[in-house]
């Protein structure tokens, strides 16, 4: 060990995550069972053991975080949210149908609330999570605006928009400084330092090899294509012709989203490492040296998982359907109520191992990974930090559920 | 006085400073928590309970103490010592085991009436509601679907005049016999697909390749008196309330994070498809009875639909489809059949001219 590592380790404190795996994956399965037999309502609770699990496990400097919320708080939460959310979708069915009275599908903008409702939701869930969450007797909380929060979303997403994902960066940043910068320990404030420009920069090679590879091409043959079908409208001979003369262009477009696979994982570790190193809490800083390959060797092994998982699932499916058709049993009032079950039996099997796969090698091996490589610099002022802030309530959590929005 | 009590080392978080304190404790009539020389805090063995504190680490909170005040311990002679004393360690229930019986059985119970909600409630809270709704409303609702069919169909009408003379003195003889309330209004529109619908507001509509495929007059005027018994029974409206009612119901109770979304939409669809067969039954027979009234036979119609959707197996499509089977159908209409008696709807010329209504006019 070099002296250099050994005089930056005197400042720095490292974090661990001591999670058992095989533990979590019994906590995953028996969830995802419950929740089948309960038809759904047991998520609450499952979410919060998962948390439970993962926050315990996660040590700083020796101490292991604690998450205090509760499944009761989610499903008050959501019942409340489902409170608000009933009169807004019945007000908006209504507004929709007294708009599409004078222009068909002219009721499109009206999404945008529902932007709008899923922002703040995504930021007072954040908030009901931070306040739950406890180190060292120590709650950490938030202040700001959900509704403040939302539009600046809302505005950044039009700059984004219009830039055609060029301003995507800087809205990540923008947004990141007003969450981390309302976040507090005690009575230690978050700051956010990370820059749109550094973020862009990072992310520069992978934008620049998307554009090389699949936007120039794909754009040459699009733009192409509108001028031969300036030419010969609506003929679909000369279509052919277009399309066999480009069809080794064409098939670019079948393999992005292959190679999106590959890239997205990549883009989100440098994310990942942009969003940590960026992080203050007074003195307090991360450093993140998360390895690209990591987050890419997980991805790899959740596919690896689950594409065999579906193999085997369409053939037993399959197999199925031939049988029934030729069977003896194919008599005309034969009850199809029977195969219908066990079609929904498999259907659900299959949910429920693909959440499990998901859980584990995505967010349990994730988690363990982001942490594991993890250090936080300048830890000694923590002992000064005094307990403020109260507990928020999880209306974020159940309006996110009831309009299926995630984010952190 | 006997042995003195029992010591260990753990650590101790007050709660109100972030400070980490190695303390001691004393397993006295109470918890003791001694740092150095002081006394820290007093917990009553009755207000301890557990908290997260992660593999190998028992973690404890006191109920009377500040909210997050916390004790870590590691030492296991401790550990087995304390844990004896603390009767009350896991009341409100530890790591999420305690009440799963109590969640699972309410979950079953709320999945119960939901799902009598959905088979009861919502198809006899839509008919209320249909009949509460003013013609006004019904129509404006009308007015927002009839944009879209406008946007789906490209507004291209047929409208060769004196295809649509013919037309309109079929329909007009069909809604005197059917002596609605309110004026209908029909449009055809151009398409290759051979159907007709109603929509809410007392609007038909019908695709030219229905006229095309049609053989006569009266399996023509059987299709329009069908959907004119939609009308009547304001089908499309109720239907519009039951299915928009229960997309709304199950989607927002039961969000989709179970993954059982699909499930609950193939069921819905099954729910809506049962609803909508018997209104399909109910306008059958009210075109019959307008055919009877004509003086028409009613078996027409039934030919025809067979013709359209040929020979329809049962099983699959018997309970998914949203109309009856057409062999049930034309068995029905033929129990109601009666020997023609009044004069034909349409001349030859008529028909002729009726049939050729989407051709450009000359």
């Amino acid at each position: 060990m070099s002296l250099g590592i050994l005089s930056q380790r005197a400042t720095s404190s490292p974090l661990s995550f001591i999670g058992n795996g095989g533990e979590f994956l019994r906590l995953l399965f028996k969830g995802a069972l419950l929740q089948l037999i309960s038809v759904g309502f047991y998520r609450f609770w499952f979410i919060t053991n998962i948390r439970r699990m993962l926050w315990s496990g996660t040590q700083i400097d020796g101490d292991s975080l604690e998450y205090t919320g509760r499944g009761k708080e989610l499903l008050i939460g959501f019942l409340v949210a489902l409170a608000i959310l009933a009169p807004f979708f019945i007000l908006y069915f209504v507004v929709t149908l007294e708009v599409e009275r004078f222009k068909a599908f002219a009721s499109i903008p009206l999404y945008l609330a529902l932007y709008l409702f899923g922002q703040f939701a995504t930021f007072r869930a954040r908030r009901y999570r931070l306040t739950r969450t406890v180190w060292r007797g120590i709650r950490f909380w938030m202040k700001g605006s959900g509704w403040s929060y939302a539009f600046r979303s809302f505005a950044w997403m039009l700059l984004t928009v219009a830039t055609l994902g060029l301003a995507y960066p800087w809205r990540e940043a923008a947004l990141e400084r007003y969450k981390i910068g309302n976040t507090y320990f005690g009575d230690l404030r978050g700051e956010f330092q990370g820059t749109g420009w550094s973020l862009f920069k990072a992310s520069l090679l992978i934008w620049a090899a998307g554009i090389l590879l699949f936007g120039v091409p794909l754009g040459y043959v699009a733009a192409q294509g509108v001028l031969d079908a300036m030419e010969h409208p609506y003929d679909p001979a000369a279509f052919a012709i277009f399309a066999r003369e480009h069809r080794l262009l064409l098939s670019l477009g079948g393999i992005a989203p292959l190679a999106m696979l590959l890239v997205w994982p990549i883009y989100q570790a440098i994310e990942w490492r942009w969003w940590l190193n960026g992080i203050r809490l007074g003195q307090i800083s991360f450093t993140s040296r998360f390895p690209m390959s990591k987050i890419l060797v997980l991805y790899l092994k959740y596919l690896g998982c689950i594409i065999p998982f579906l193999a085997v699932l369409f053939g037993l499916v399959t197999v199925f359907a031939i049988f029934r058709g030729n069977g003896p049993i194919a008599h005309a009032s034969a009850p199809i109520v029977g195969p219908l079950i066990s079609a929904g039996v498999v259907y659900l099997a299959a949910l429920l191992v693909l959440g499990v796969l998901y859980r584990y090698y995505l967010q349990f091996r994730l988690w363990s990974a982001v942490f594991q490589t993890l250090e936080v610099n300048n830890l000694a002022d923590v002992a000064s930090v005094t307990a403020r802030g109260e507990a928020a309530n999880a209306l974020g959590e159940g309006l996110a559920d009831g309009l299926d929005v995630a984010g952190f | 006085m006997g042995d003195p009590p029992p010591e260990g080392a753990a650590v101790y978080f007050d709660g109100l400073n972030a400070c980490r304190h190695d303390v001691s404790l004393r397993l006295a009539d109470s918890l003791e928590i001694h740092e150095g020389d002081n006394l820290a805090a007093r917990w009553a063995y009755d207000d301890i309970r557990r908290a997260d504190g992660g593999a190998g680490v028992l973690r404890l909170s006191c109920r009377s103490a500040p909210d997050l005040a916390r004790i870590d311990i590691r030492d296991d002679a401790l550990r087995q010592a304390l844990l004896p004393l603390c009767r009350r360690l896991d009341d409100e229930g530890a790591a999420g085991s305690g009440n799963v019986g109590k969640i699972v059985g309410w979950s079953l119970a709320a999945a119960i009436s939901l799902g009598l909600v959905a088979i009861y409630g919502i198809p006899l809270a839509a008919a209320r509601l249909t009949s509460l709704i003013p013609p006004s409303l019904e129509n404006r609702l009308g007015d927002a679907v009839a944009n879209q069919v406008d946007v789906i169909f490209k507004r291209k009408v047929c409208a060769r005049p004196e295809g649509v003379t013919a037309f309109n003195k079929l329909f007009a003889e069909l809604t005197a016999q059917a002596d609605l309330p309110r004026p209908v209004t029909v449009s055809v529109r151009e398409s290759g697909v051979a159907n007709a619908f109603a929509i809410p507001g007392e609007r038909v509509y019908v695709l030219s390749a229905l006229i095309d495929k049609a053989d006569s007059p009266d399996e023509l005027a059987g299709v329009l008196a069908h959907e004119l018994g939609h009308v009547a029974h304001r089908d499309g409206l109720r239907e519009m309330i039951a299915s928009g009612g229960s997309a709304f119901f199950f989607g927002l109770l039961l969000g989709d994070v179970s993954g059982s979304g699909a499930i609950l939409l193939a069921s819905r669809t099954l729910l809506n498809a049962s609803h909508s067969r018997s209104a399909e039954t109910g306008a059958d027979a009210f075109a019959a009875e307008v055919m009877r009234g004509l003086g028409r036979s009613p078996a027409p119609l039934g030919e025809f639909l067979l013709r359209l959707t040929g020979e329809q197996s049962e099983g699959t499509i018997a309970l998914l489809a949203s109309h009856p089977l057409s062999q049930d159908r034309l068995a029905q209409l033929k129990r109601l059949d009666q020997p023609v008696t009044g004069a034909p709807l349409l001349s030859e010329e008529e028909w002729t001219a009726l049939k050729g209504i989407c051709r450009p006019p000359n």
